[in-house]
């Protein structure tokens, strides 16, 4: 039986019966199989180990910068280096994913018994087994490669654990207050940026340095370091106008007035996400402003064909500051009202109609490159800021939103990126 | 122009000592008048202190001053400040006197007491002292003053107030002046905090004086009046563009005539260009002018520095129930990421900065002080009381307080609005602006103003 095979039988397993001890029982018959010469790990030392890495509070083993996703210089990179950064980052994962299984753990009882948070939790305890087990020795480039490996399933299988851990959320309102909820979410969401980032450049590091590899100088790992916001947003502006255009038979537009040529390093997953989910709702904003204020005999003509009047463009400001760039989205969709803007950066706050609540299902149409984020709907999942923000704020930077009630808002996205690579 | 040597001998008009200007702190002691009464505080030989407050007896009496510090200032909605819809009597004039006599000593107590409580050094500075003297006289004056039973009782009452109104016209420029030298005798945190409580106290006691002086006028003039929105030149009806228009030809005017040369960028309006509401006049116009101040100023560093010419600003006006939104969009190079964290304070950044302000800055505002001074003496048989406040809107370019956005944000904040920026570096400034329409019976309390 294949490896990734065996793992979804332990996942299937778990999703059934969410008590953890047969869980782990489980584990240990794959994990015995499947590492080489570790131990077995039984239930205790499952715990000794989160527990262990839980408590590692400096800053050494559990926070990272940009810098440090590019120390090595451009791919390819020595054999040594890369098990170096595999040492360094598998400390950090754990350390992360450790927390997070606490932090879980530290739900109230009854929401973990919510098939969809159990199925979080133990895809969690699994993540931890796999990075500890895979990553206990390495010395070797094969070491390496099973670490690689593992690191890979790692990441697979969490890449659609937002929108179920958004469900089970939305489930358990009752059994736990929003600043609870924000707080967890965003201790959580922070986290899982983090070890996502790691294990996903370390992975590209190594494909980019084997032997087989045609180098690239223009990406170090995940890192881009010739990115282009202008071109970014014009690939998501192209794409969320279709999905306008099916769901209300427009198609808004974006402009970009000053900062076409301006690039910069930095990972083009994060600030596509972040833009994405700008743009999504300032197209949003706009289209439904639009066909409020203005009277349909304007914009369609009397056999129902588009007449020249279209909604405005959002006007997209790109700006390289000293230590990183600023992009300022600007609309004309009437504004965000005094009551709902206390609660735009809290979770699972979604201004889209209740009935759509199925905002998980609508309009599930794959992003521009794989993000793993689980479908742009055009609304509907309450996420879209709160962990827009997450990503910009992650290394220094900022989202701050200023709005003028009755006419538009402005959205000041400020990326810290380094000067030259 | 009066010298200053001819204020001297202006009597006060309520006990007929010599005049509470504030330059007296600094005279020989020999011209010192304490209202008929030696104390031994004329026997301290050092110049620190002013004799009227500086005396043991001024310790002692404090007892009073405390009585009244510790009652709340009662809480004034906008309707009782702007008595929207209501029919005047005799009686409904006396019982605003009455109200207005009790609350301005309270008020004012608030604020003794705070002053009272800051640290000597502090206080010892020539215009902390003269302000404080001045609050603790006027202090002493409404509080003196017996119930109002009728009109005749209230005409004086309102001569009072009139006279208190311009003994204090030059109390801002005294303060901004106290905390350009006192700051790095205090916690900066601490001298915003006491700043913004003044001002915001200051705004609160002129509102509630101005109106009442404005309700008894019309009321005298014409008892079958009713008062609206345009009572007591308080609350103007303001059309959005136009002040941005006419506060814009000022910033401008007075803008070339310091840079004579250099190009100014023009405004370009959009949005609900025709929205009018009301506002009171001069808070509404300081704000906006220092708004377009700043933008100006930018523009001009940037164009000495790159020799392009300035994009136009984009103005936009929103109307939005509650308020009037407006938003000045720039691209005069925004604002240095150092000075961001010192953008709402009165103590500015780092001290060098401050030294810098402190020594440029005083001489200026001194002449502002004198020139306001002077157009008091005479004014004082007027009726409309001069704002320090519309001195200040008219002050040159090349005065830069550096106190432009703090101001601005509490007189916004003040009656419900905000004032906020955002800075793209090496591009330009958004700033934003909420008016509070005050024509709405809105029913928000001003419970911290104080």
């Amino acid at each position: 039986m294949s490896l990734w095979k065996r793992m979804r039988t332990c996942v299937h397993y778990a999703v059934r019966s969410p008590g953890s001890i047969r869980l782990i029982f489980t584990c240990s018959k794959v994990s015995s199989k499947f590492s080489l010469e570790e131990p077995v790990f039984t239930n205790f030392d499952v715990n000794k180990v989160i527990g262990s890495y839980a408590r590692n509070v400096t800053t050494k083993t559990s926070s990272f910068n940009f810098h440090d996703l590019i120390q090595f210089g451009r791919p390819p990179i020595s054999n040594e280096a890369l098990i170096l950064n595999a040492r360094t980052i598998r400390e950090i994962i754990l350390t992360s994913l450790s927390r997070r299984t606490l932090a879980l753990r530290n739900l109230p009882y009854i929401m973990m018994l919510n098939p969809n948070i159990s199925q979080i939790y133990n895809k969690y305890l699994l993540s931890v087994n796999m990075v500890y087990d895979s990553g206990a020795k390495l010395e070797t480039k094969e070491d390496n490669d099973r670490f690689v490996q593992a690191l890979q399933i790692v990441v697979e299988t969490h890449t659609n654990a937002i929108p179920t851990l958004a469900k089970g959320f939305a489930e358990s309102q009752t059994y736990i207050s929003g600043d609870a909820t924000n707080s967890f979410l965003d201790a959580h969401l922070h986290d899982r940026i983090g070890t996502r980032l790691l294990s996903k450049h370390h992975v590209a590091l190594t494909k980019q340095s084997s032997p087989s590899a045609t180098p690239d100088p223009r990406f170090i790992g995940l890192v881009d370091t010739q990115l282009s916001p202008a071109a970014l947003c014009r690939e998501i502006a192209g794409f969320l106008s279709d999905v306008c255009d099916l769901q209300y038979g427009m198609r808004p537009s974006m402009a970009i007035d000053v900062g076409e040529d301006v690039t910069v390093a930095y990972i083009p997953e994060h600030l596509e996400y972040i833009l994405t989910e700008l743009l999504k709702n300032s197209f949003r904003a706009t289209i439904e402003h639009f066909l409020k204020m203005t009277p349909a005999s304007q914009y369609r003509s009397k056999h129902g064909m588009p007449t020249g009047t279209v909604p405005h463009p959002v006007v997209v400001t790109i700006v390289r500051t000293a230590n990183g760039v600023v992009i300022r989205l600007r609309d004309r969709g009437g504004g965000i009202e005094e009551e709902n803007l206390r609660r735009i950066w809290g979770y699972s706050e979604s201004t889209f109609e209740e009935e759509e609540r199925d905002g998980f299902k609508t309009l599930n149409t794959p992003p521009p490159s794989i993000t793993g984020t689980g479908g742009s709907a055009m609304g509907g999942l309450g996420y879209g800021l709160p962990l827009s923000r997450a990503y910009a704020e992650y290394f220094g930077g900022s989202i701050d939103l200023e709005t003028c009630f009755g006419w538009g808002t402005d959205v000041y996205v400020n990326i810290k990126t380094p000067q030259a690579i | 122009m009066r010298s200053r040597s001819t204020l001297l001998y202006d009597q006060c008009r309520t006990c007929r000592c010599l005049p509470l200007s504030p330059y007296r702190a600094r005279r020989p002691r020999s011209f010192a008048h304490r209202h008929g009464r030696t104390s031994v505080g004329e026997r301290f030989n050092s110049s620190d202190m002013p004799p009227s407050t500086v005396s043991s007896r001024h310790f002692y009496q404090n007892e009073t001053l405390l009585d009244y510090a510790a009652r709340s200032a009662k809480p004034v909605s906008l309707r009782q400040l702007a008595f929207f819809g209501l029919k005047l009597t005799n009686e409904k004039i006396i019982q605003s006197a009455n109200f207005v006599r009790q609350e301005l000593p309270t008020r004012m107590a608030h604020r003794i007491h705070d002053m009272q409580s800051l640290p000597y050094s502090v206080v010892r500075n020539n215009h902390i002292s003269s302000v404080y003297e001045l609050y603790y006289h006027s202090f002493n004056t409404i509080r003196r003053f017996p119930v109002i039973k009728t009109l005749e009782d209230n005409g004086l009452f309102c001569d009072v107030l009139r006279e208190l109104l311009t003994h204090h016209t030059a109390v801002i420029p005294h303060l901004v002046m106290g905390v350009i030298e006192c700051s790095d005798l205090i916690d900066s945190k601490r001298m915003d905090r006491f700043m913004e409580s003044m001002l915001r106290s200051r705004i609160s006691r002129r509102v509630l004086t101005e109106q009442h002086i404005a309700l008894t006028d019309a009321f005298l003039k014409d008892p079958t009046f009713q008062p609206s929105e345009q009572v007591g030149q308080v609350f103007f009806q303001c059309s959005a563009a136009d002040v941005v228009r006419q506060c814009d030809a000022l910033a401008r005017s007075l803008t070339r005539s310091s840079y004579e040369d250099i190009p100014i960028p023009e405004l370009v309006f959009e949005g609900d260009v025709s929205t009018k509401f009301a506002y009171v006049a001069s808070h509404l116009r300081y704000i906006v002018g220092e708004i377009l101040r700043n933008t100006f100023e930018a523009s001009l560093e940037r164009y000495q520095a790159i020799r392009i010419l300035p994009a136009p600003v984009l103005v936009t006006i929103s109307d939005a129930p509650q308020h009037v939104i407006f938003r000045f969009s720039d691209q005069a190079g925004g604002i240095p990421p150092e000075i961001i964290p010192y953008l709402w304070s009165f103590v500015k950044g780092p001290r060098s900065m401050i030294r810098h302000h402190n020594f440029e800055q005083v001489p200026a505002l001194e002449a502002i002080v004198e020139e306001l001074e002077a157009s008091v003496g005479h004014a004082t048989g007027q009726k409309k009381p001069i704002s320090s406040l519309a001195s200040l809107t008219t002050r040159s370019p090349t005065l830069r307080l550096g106190m432009g956005l703090p101001m601005s944000k509490i007189y916004a904040e003040f009656w419900g609005g905000k004032v906020a920026v955002k800075s793209i570096d090496g591009f330009g400034c958004d700033v934003f602006l909420h008016i509070s329409k005050l024509g709405n019976e809105s029913r928000f309390v001003q419970e911290n103003n104080i």
